[in-house]
């Protein structure tokens, strides 16, 4: 797996295995689960014989979210299926799988729907993205008109989002919390860049290390420090034409993850590898010792020639 | 034989032929009983009760970054290597290896827990390891582990580079 | 012919064999001695002397009276009896002496014998008849660092010792009780016990083992800094010294006046003569002559290594590692026929001087 899957493929296996079982007419067990995602999302996870699926979904940071139009988009993508949130949680889908599934006598009539429940956290983030969109393609340039969104999408990493006439501009500052990550993490990032030039149809990027951007210099909390990276993306109107929208979406708003995804595979590689070495190493070290020894020791020697000591 | 040495030749051959000279006439150890502490057998190199019992340090280089000390004593030898680091990357992949390694320091007899001040990694040969291991194959455990360590590390920052560069390759692909 | 005999893997510290060189008593590296016999071709353990708590050191066996001293890292060295069959030790009483005892010698006579000690102590150790213990008469001229060899002058009443001090002393070892007269020796006037009759100053270099000639006239011995030193009592001021091209040497043995056999960390013991007129060491030729012999072990070992390759060129010798003892195995008039030599991967190896350029 390179990139990452946009939805939570334990929602969607969940809800597939009950939506199966509920086809099949037979009794539906009994689920009650609480499920992680990235960007500490907290799913939660209920379904039972005579009640409907209901998942609800926990984000820190829904607060920022909400300003910029969730609770529209997901009425948008979700209709009727939206519930009052359960306490403790920010949105809250309820399935009644006798009155809202859509009939037919294949799985794919259905299956775009648990797709689509799946895709829970990425459609909460995909209204400010499509705001944003939408305020550049409507030539919205005004700072009347609109403010720079500011996502705290985790405890110290802060998203940006600001649009212009020709361009939209999300600026993701990470942090690598471990020393090695942050090497290893420059190494990407560098890469990011460079490799960029190869894509004419990718967005532009821009990389910066400890300090904020030139875009951010008017925000007095971007953070600095050797562990602060910024990662700058110039979205043009090909990337954020209607048709186009929902792929940029799901790229741009799983890079983090997708970044830090491959920082942790890349030690867990490098720590294979080292063991590998390791060994190597050993082998070549026993070669040194006794167990090897003998095989050299008897040496061909004519009369007199002794076998070893009997004890 | 000669041509397996032969074909191995290349620019740091001297340096390792420094190396090996040094460190088979370092391995000339012999069992020494401790004239400080009764019914103790020590290695002198590490515990340096006595001037008259060490020999004179050698330090071999390569160059500034490269390089490795060999301590000599009565009944011990202590070698300290220097890997070559030349950026950040390479200088956490050293570490990391060499950890990984310490880390086995048991399995591994003659490898120290720690290394010495300034260096990246030690091993400490004494004569109960002269007992039962052959000489010039311990040598020749020391000079391999000179080559490879370099080979080592520029692999492994390869295969960082080129994940990286397959990462964003593949995250770039996708935008149409 | 050379003969090979090999005692497992564990190092052989040290080796003695008994008048007939039927035995052989051996430190294997451990805390006790080890006598084996040989029977149809075959080494068998006969006795284990186990009184020791540390690592043995040293053994040597007196020929005639069938007694072994052993000296060991525990600070002790026993005297041990055969009686009715069983071997029956008897404490030294090495006075002062807390560190490990690194040497032990018979002297010529059998009478007493020397000792060497980690804590810098020389003792000349004889049997107090009256009061039937081992006693030892320590030197007070004592080396500044750990006594690494001993060596008896024919005449039983001079001990040599070398030591990491890098110094050679010659001692008198005259105990009254047991030599009654004190001789005159080449070396000077033998007077009290102890007394220091000359200091030989060697290069910077531990002395690993020092050997007087047959007549006891000539001094020489051995260094880490692979020098060859020899001395001859009618000039005592002129030191010769060999500085050879070979890993240092542990051990030295005269086989005959001149001639001497060096060995150790040069797997190959090697023959030196020593020419006293001109006062020159001269190489005459390796004792093993295995170098240059492609035969069935040589190919053996290609075999063995096909997975690796080792750079360092493997030893194409009898020994594979470190010889730590030469001692004499049989002995004509003026001069050595076959000498034993033990190593530390469990060898011990009977060499044939017949043939070989040994100056009688």
């Amino acid at each position: 797996m390179i990139l990452l899957e946009v939805h939570n493929r334990i929602i969607e296996e969940l809800l597939t295995v009950q939506i199966e079982t509920f086809l099949r007419k037979e009794k539906l067990v009994e689920v009650k689960t609480d499920v992680v995602d990235f960007d500490g999302a907290m799913y939660h996870v209920t379904s039972s014989r005579d009640k409907p699926f209901i998942v609800s979904i926990k984000l820190k940071f829904y607060r920022d979210l909400e300003q910029y139009g969730t609770d529209d988009v997901l009425r948008r993508e979700y209709g009727d299926l939206l519930v009052t949130p359960l306490e403790g949680y920010n949105v809250t889908l309820s399935l009644d799988f006798n009155t809202q599934l859509p009939k037919g006598d294949t799985n794919e009539v259905w299956l775009p729907l648990v797709r689509k429940i799946a895709m829970l956290k990425r459609n909460c983030f995909a209204a400010v993205f499509e705001k944003y969109f939408e305020f550049q393609s409507k030539q919205e340039t005004k700072t009347e008109t609109h403010k720079r969104a500011v996502i705290h999408y985790r405890d110290d990493e802060t998203m940006y989002v600001d649009a212009s006439s020709d361009r939209v501009i999300v600026i993701f500052s990470t942090v690598f919390k471990d020393p090695d990550d942050n090497i290893i993490g420059r190494v990407f990032m560098e890469e990011f860049k460079e490799r960029r030039r190869q894509f004419q149809q990718a967005p532009q990027v821009i990389v910066s290390y400890r300090t904020p951007p030139e875009e951010l210099k008017d925000m007095p909390d971007a953070r600095t420090g050797d562990n602060i990276g910024y990662l700058t993306f110039v979205l043009f109107p090909r990337h954020t034409k209607v048709a186009e929208r929902d792929n940029t979406i799901n790229l741009i708003h799983t890079l983090r993850n997708y970044f830090h995804y491959h920082i942790k595979c890349c030690k867990a590689y490098l720590h294979a590898h080292m063991r590998h070495k390791t060994n190597e190493f050993l082998k070549r070290l026993q070669l040194a010792r006794p167990e090897v020894k003998k095989s050299f020791r008897r040496i061909g020697n004519n009369a007199g020639d002794a076998p070893a000591a009997t004890e | 034989m000669t041509q397996a040495v032969a074909a191995r030749a290349s620019a740091h051959q001297p340096y390792l032929d420094a190396v090996r000279a040094t460190l088979q006439a370092s391995f000339c150890i012999e069992n020494f009983e401790s004239q400080v502490v009764e019914r103790h057998n020590k290695p002198e190199v590490e515990v340096k009760t006595s001037k008259q019992l060490l020999l004179n340090p050698v330090v071999i280089s390569r160059n500034q970054n490269e390089q490795i000390l060999i301590e000599g004593s009565i009944n011990s030898v202590r070698i300290s290597v220097a890997v070559k680091q030349a950026d950040d990357l390479e200088k956490i992949l050293c570490k990391r290896l060499m950890r990984f390694m310490m880390q086995r320091a048991d399995d591994f007899y003659i490898l120290r827990r720690k290394p010495v001040n300034g260096y990246d990694i030690s091993f400490l040969v004494t004569n109960f390891h002269a007992e039962n291991m052959y000489k010039h194959r311990l040598v020749d455990f020391i000079i391999y582990f000179l080559e490879e360590i370099d080979k080592e590390i520029s692999k492994m920052k390869l295969d960082v580079s080129s994940r990286a560069r397959m990462c964003a390759d593949e995250f770039f692909k996708k935008f149409n | 012919m050379t003969e090979v005999h090999s005692f497992g893997n564990l190092p052989v510290i040290a080796h003695s064999w008994n008048k007939d060189r039927t035995q052989i008593a051996v430190s294997l590296g451990k805390n006790d001695v080890r006598i084996y016999q040989k029977k149809d071709g075959k080494w068998r353990l006969i006795h284990t002397l186990s009184e020791h708590l540390s690592r043995v050191l040293a053994i040597d066996w007196a020929p005639q009276s069938n007694r072994i001293v052993s000296a060991s890292a525990d600070y002790n060295a026993y005297v041990w009896s055969f009686e009715n069959n069983t071997w029956k030790q008897q404490m030294v009483e090495l006075q002062r002496t807390s560190r490990a005892v690194c040497c032990a010698k018979w002297s010529p006579d059998e009478n007493k014998f020397a000792i060497g000690s980690s804590d810098k102590n020389v003792g000349i150790c004889y049997y107090e008849t009256e009061q039937r213990f081992w006693a030892a008469e320590m030197i007070k001229k004592k080396p500044k660092l750990t006594v690494t060899c001993i060596a008896w002058h024919p005449n039983n009443q001079l001990l040599a010792a070398g030591s990491c001090d890098y110094r050679v002393r010659i001692y008198s070892a005259f105990v009254k009780t047991v030599d009654r007269e004190p001789q005159v020796s080449s070396w000077g006037k033998i007077t009290n016990t102890g007394e220091l009759l000359h200091e030989f100053q060697s290069e910077s270099g531990w002395i690993h083992d020092l050997a007087f000639s047959l007549s006891g006239d000539i001094l020489a011995w051995v260094s880490h800094n692979s020098i060859i030193f020899a001395v001859s009592a009618r000039n005592p001021a002129e030191i010769t010294m060999e500085i050879t091209n070979y890993l240092p040497f542990r051990c030295i043995l005269f086989v005959s006046e001149s001639t001497m056999i060096v060995a150790g960390h040069e797997f190959s013991p090697l023959i030196y003569n020593y020419d006293e007129r001109k006062g020159t060491l001269n190489f005459v030729e390796k004792l093993d002559q295995q170098d240059g012999v492609v035969g069935k072990q040589a190919i053996n070992r290609l075999f063995d290594q096909a997975s690796m390759q080792t750079q360092t060129p493997e030893p194409v010798s009898t020994h594979q590692s470190m010889i730590t003892q030469l001692l004499p195995y049989q002995t004509e008039p003026n001069c050595l026929s076959k000498i034993s030599s033990a190593d530390l991967f469990g060898q011990v190896v009977i060499w044939n001087l017949n043939g070989r350029k040994i100056r009688k």
